[in-house]
């Protein structure tokens, strides 16, 4: 073993709280920085990953089969700038027929290929097979057990034409909603058919202009229907994922800040507290370079062990957050952190840690053995004499005025603790906000105080209701302790001169009570009337006031849209009940939204209205919507490892001072100090730091909060309301001001006691 | 055992020198009277108080009301001036800091250093940073004032300077204990010399010309 080991070793096994501090401080950080890394790199990583996986679609094109034989697009595989191509499969339409057996009613669209796999689109078969027989059809559908008893149902078409579903699958292109047999789509007579392409230069929009122009040059203009860009189709895609990026990058940023400032601050004071044994070693004949390589050897050996437990922990914490953030994205390839980012911890980590040390390091190489053996016991000139002095003619206790000066001794050490702390409260200060504005939108997603029992109405495989739809709304509102009752039919529709479907809410009774937040415009009020959410708005470049035409079947009806709502959905709008008669007559609602009077029973209606008509099925509404959820856990496993990192760094500069102050402690309490004193002062300079980080702290948070919150809500397709950005009360306020108090007070307690506890003799002694 | 059946009285104005070779138990005698140390056996009990039945918290307002200590290595804050040093002591007690800084100030014209009380102590000369000690352990006007080794670390002529200010405490009515090996600073300083060896006390002789 070389003799700098063996010096690293011992000065690893003689400052154990020291090297303990730096690893438990370097581990939180890699955790909070594996976690980051993990979450940013998968919010935009499974459409990438999956795509490449699926050797997807760059563009899906939909030809007229009566313009463009088959003979024709099969040519167009070969033109320059193709790379791969599929098809071409004969496509059509299907009306899925409302038995609520299988899928909902309403268009679906319906392609034959010979099987999943291909030069193009390799759509993963994830349960059951591939269709072989006609009357076969496999759907698509995200990877969701949930999902797998759609398996053997049969799927009945106003077309007459019925399917049993034998498979599940996911193309990540959205080539189709379902598959038949190519035989069996030749008896659906087609009318459109379907290329899939892959070209060498794919990046933008205009490659993919630049290329379906090429490769369709020379087919009759009118026969081109559609193309869809695989760009467009991830951003879709990535829209819930898009949602969380800057929130994750805001913490992300934090929690890398807090880390660098508390490792450096931490191997600085070790280094610097090491003054003396640099000496010692340079008088046994080490030379300043391996005087340095000790020192380095010193800081690395428990930031190592620290890094690689926490890249461990990281790994272990990220992936239920991750499963939780993207719930159903991504699922089929697996939702891991990528091992770059384990290597970025694993390497990045260290870097920083040997970073951190080597200026304090290279400034003790620099030092002649005598100066660094005297250093302690010599009078040095102090720092903040001038605070000190004016600290000393004012009225407050001695203890806390003593307190107060210390920061100033060790200006570069006070700095980088307060900037540790700033950081805390800011993270603190933002989970918060985020907690209040996730919740605020939880609770109008989830409509909570509004909606307390939806009461759905029994399938044909379930109990069917014996009395009708009016009977039933009559029923549920003769309950004892029911204020409201909202009747609801989910139907999907059609938006003529727009392909894919989209889903409409016709609502009849006390429908402006359900808690729909109208951002723009106003609610839903009389027949003709829709109100629709700002993605959906966005999607189709509508605004309040213009009018859209809802299709449904053959029929057919137009509608003024009067507001705009706060929901996430792009394929929703909800609408008044004579909308759904001017369609459709003789729909009835397929569940019951509703509320009850303060103080009424929620489990006692349900039963009450199970018993009064089984063939309907109550169902408490639930207070949790997943999404806060998703961002909540997370902001709050960020916010305890920064507020540690955090209680550790101001842990470590008081166990610093108080290590330096051994002597000044002992005179001090020589001369009366009471152990309460000590720890009062001792306590005292780390929470006036604490005081001004949360002043400084507090209006950082709050200004991260609202840039991260209107982002996020932008990438949403949301428009902000008060309700979401306006979350600060005073008593939060005054509650977070206290938390860079808190983080400090804390961090500060254990070594503050541990100085109080100072035998006077022995450290006098020493001196 | 650094000391064992050790007893002795001193008398309120008194001067007690206690000598003897290093690691006799000077020092450790000096630290049990003064409540820094505690005794593993026996114990100690200073102006009718047992010190032994007391906790920090009690040892520390004892050493306030009691206890005056002056250091080889005169430990004074690098922070503070030398006014703040001494007014120190009488602020801890709560005494309001005006006050406790014109007492302060008083006491190092007594000195004949008020001339260095806004300097701090890397500026000071040895013996000047010592007779800031010294005015810091008579601030709060204790029974005792315990001096370990104080001209160890002085040159001799700032030495003398501290001889003289503590005889002159001792004139106006200080009880002193000093420890010390310098024969001249107990010989001039001290009524009585008690000597030590390995943890007893093996002789005690007055001084004839005890001031």
């Amino acid at each position: 073993m070389s003799v700098v080991w063996s010096a690293a070793l011992a000065a690893v096994r003689q400052r154990r709280l020291q090297s303990t501090i730096l690893a438990v401080v370097v581990m939180s950080s890699t955790v909070a920085i594996v976690v980051a890394l993990g979450l940013l790199e998968a919010s935009s990583g499974p459409f990438d990953r999956t795509f490449a996986k699926q050797h997807g679609a760059h563009v899906v094109s939909t030809f007229d089969r009566a313009t463009v034989p088959d003979a024709l697009l099969t040519r167009t595989a070969g033109k320059p700038g193709v790379e791969a191509a599929a098809g071409p499969f004969g496509q059509t339409v299907v009306i899925v027929a409302d038995t609520r057996q299988s899928l909902p009613p309403g268009p679906l669209t319906v392609v034959g290929r010979p099987g999943p796999g291909g030069p193009v689109d390799q759509i993963d078969l994830w349960a059951g097979r591939w269709a072989a027989e006609p009357g076969e059809i496999v759907v698509n559908r995200p990877v969701e057990p949930l999902f797998s008893d759609l398996i053997g149902a049969t799927v009945q078409t106003q077309e007459g034409v019925n399917f049993t579903i034998v498979g599940l699958a996911s193309s990540v292109s959205r080539t189709s909603e379902a598959w038949v047999t190519p035989a069996q789509m030749q008896t659906m007579n087609p009318k459109t058919t379907q290329m899939l392409y892959r070209f060498t230069k794919a990046e933008t929009e205009g490659d993919l202009r630049a290329a379906t122009t090429s490769t369709t040059a020379g087919l009759p203009p009118s026969g081109v229907l559609s193309q869809q860009s695989y760009l467009a189709v991830k951003q879709d895609v990535s829209r819930a994922a898009a949602a969380y990026l800057p929130f994750l990058v805001g913490f992300g940023l934090l929690g890398l800040l807090v880390a660098v400032l508390i490792v450096a601050n931490v191997i600085g004071g070790a280094v610097v507290a090491g003054q003396r044994h640099i000496g010692v070693l340079k008088s046994l004949g080490f030379t300043p370079n391996q005087v340095m390589a000790v020192y380095l050897a010193m800081v690395l050996l428990p930031g190592l062990a620290g890094c690689l437990v926490g890249t461990g922990l990281g790994a272990l914490v990220s992936q239920p957050l991750l499963q939780r953030a993207f719930p159903g994205i991504g699922s089929s390839i697996g939702l891991a952190v990528s091992l770059w980012v384990y290597l970025a911890a694993l390497i990045g980590v260290p870097a920083v840690v040997v970073l951190a040390a080597f200026i304090p390091a290279s400034r003790a190489h620099r030092l002649p053995a005598a100066e660094t053996i005297r250093a302690g016991s010599a009078p040095r000139p102090g720092r903040g004499q001038a605070i000190q002095g004016l600290l000393s003619g004012t009225p407050l206790p001695r203890s806390v005025s003593l307190g107060l000066g210390l920061p100033f001794a060790r200006p570069g050490r006070s700095t980088l603790t307060l900037a540790a702390i700033i950081l805390g409260v800011a993270a603190v200060t933002l989970a918060t906000g985020l907690f209040q504005t996730m919740t605020a939108y939880g609770d109008t997603a989830q409509r909570v105080g509004h909606v307390h029992s939806v009461v759905h109405v029994g399938r044909p495989d379930q109990t069917r209701p014996k009395l009708n739809d009016a009977a039933i709304e009559a029923l549920l509102r003769s309950q004892p302790g029911v204020r409201y009752v909202t009747a609801d039919a989910w139907i999907d529709v059609q938006l003529p001169g727009h392909t894919g479907r989209i889903k409409a809410q016709f609502l009849r009774g006390d429908a402006a009570t359900r808690g729909d937040v109208v951002v723009a415009g106003r609610y839903i009020s009389g027949p003709g009337e829709v109100a629709a959410p700002s993605a959906f708005l966005k999607r189709f470049g509508l605004r309040v006031g213009d009018r859209l035409t809802l299709a449904l079947g053959g029929g057919h009806t137009q509608a003024t849209i009067v507001g705009e709502l706060m929901d996430a959905a792009n394929d929703l709008v909800v609408a008044s009940w004579p909308t759904l008669t001017a369609l459709d007559p003789n729909s009835s609602a397929t569940q019951y939204e509703v509320r009850l009077t303060p103080g009424a029973d929620v489990e006692k209606f349900n039963a009450a209205v199970k018993a009064a008509e089984p063939g309907l099925y109550p169902q408490t509404k639930s207070r949790v919507d997943q999404n806060s959820v998703a961002v909540i856990s997370a902001a709050s496993v960020f916010t305890l490892l920064l507020g540690t990192v955090a209680t550790l760094g101001v842990f470590n500069t008081v166990v610093l001072d108080t290590s330096e102050r051994r002597r000044d402690l002992a005179m001090l309490k020589s001369i009366g100090m009471t152990p309460r004193q000590v720890t009062l002062m001792m306590i005292t300079s780390m929470a006036a730091l604490g005081a001004f980080g949360g002043l400084v702290g507090i209006p950082i948070g709050i200004a991260s909060h609202r840039v991260i919150v209107l982002a996020m809500l932008n990438a949403a397709g949301l428009t902000a309301p008060e309700i979401l950005l306006d979350v600060w009360q005073a008593t939060a306020l005054a509650a977070l001001a206290v938390a860079g108090v808190a983080i400090a007070m804390l961090g500060a307690y254990l070594p503050a006691r541990s100085a109080a506890r100072l035998t006077i003799a022995e450290a006098l002694r020493t001196e | 055992m650094a000391l064992g059946g050790v007893s002795l009285e001193i008398r309120a104005g008194e001067a007690v020198a206690v000598m003897g070779p290093s690691g006799c138990g000077k020092s450790t005698l000096l630290n049990m009277i003064a409540g820094l140390d505690r005794p593993s056996a026996g114990r100690v009990i200073v102006h009718g108080e047992d010190l032994t039945g007391l906790n920090e918290t009690g040892l520390a307002l004892f050493r306030r009301r009691r206890i005056g200590m002056v250091f080889q290595f005169f430990n004074l804050l690098d922070d503070l001036s030398a006014l703040d040093n001494v007014a120190l002591a009488a602020q801890l007690t709560g005494t309001p800091a005006a006050q406790s800084r014109r007492r302060a100030l008083e006491l190092l014209d007594e000195l004949g250093i008020a001339d260095r009380a806004r300097m701090y102590p890397a500026v000071l000369s040895g013996g000047e940073r010592q007779r800031v000690a010294v005015a810091r352990a008579v601030m709060n006007r204790p029974a005792v004032l315990l001096a370990d080794e104080p001209t160890g670390a002085l040159d001799s002529h700032s030495g003398e300077q501290v001889m003289d200010l503590l005889l002159d405490l001792h004139q106006i009515g200080q009880t002193l204990l000093l420890v010390t090996h310098d024969e001249r600073l107990a010989e001039r300083c001290a009524g009585r010399v008690i000597e030590l060896a390995d943890g007893r006390v093996t002789a005690e002789r007055k001084l004839e010309w005890a001031p």
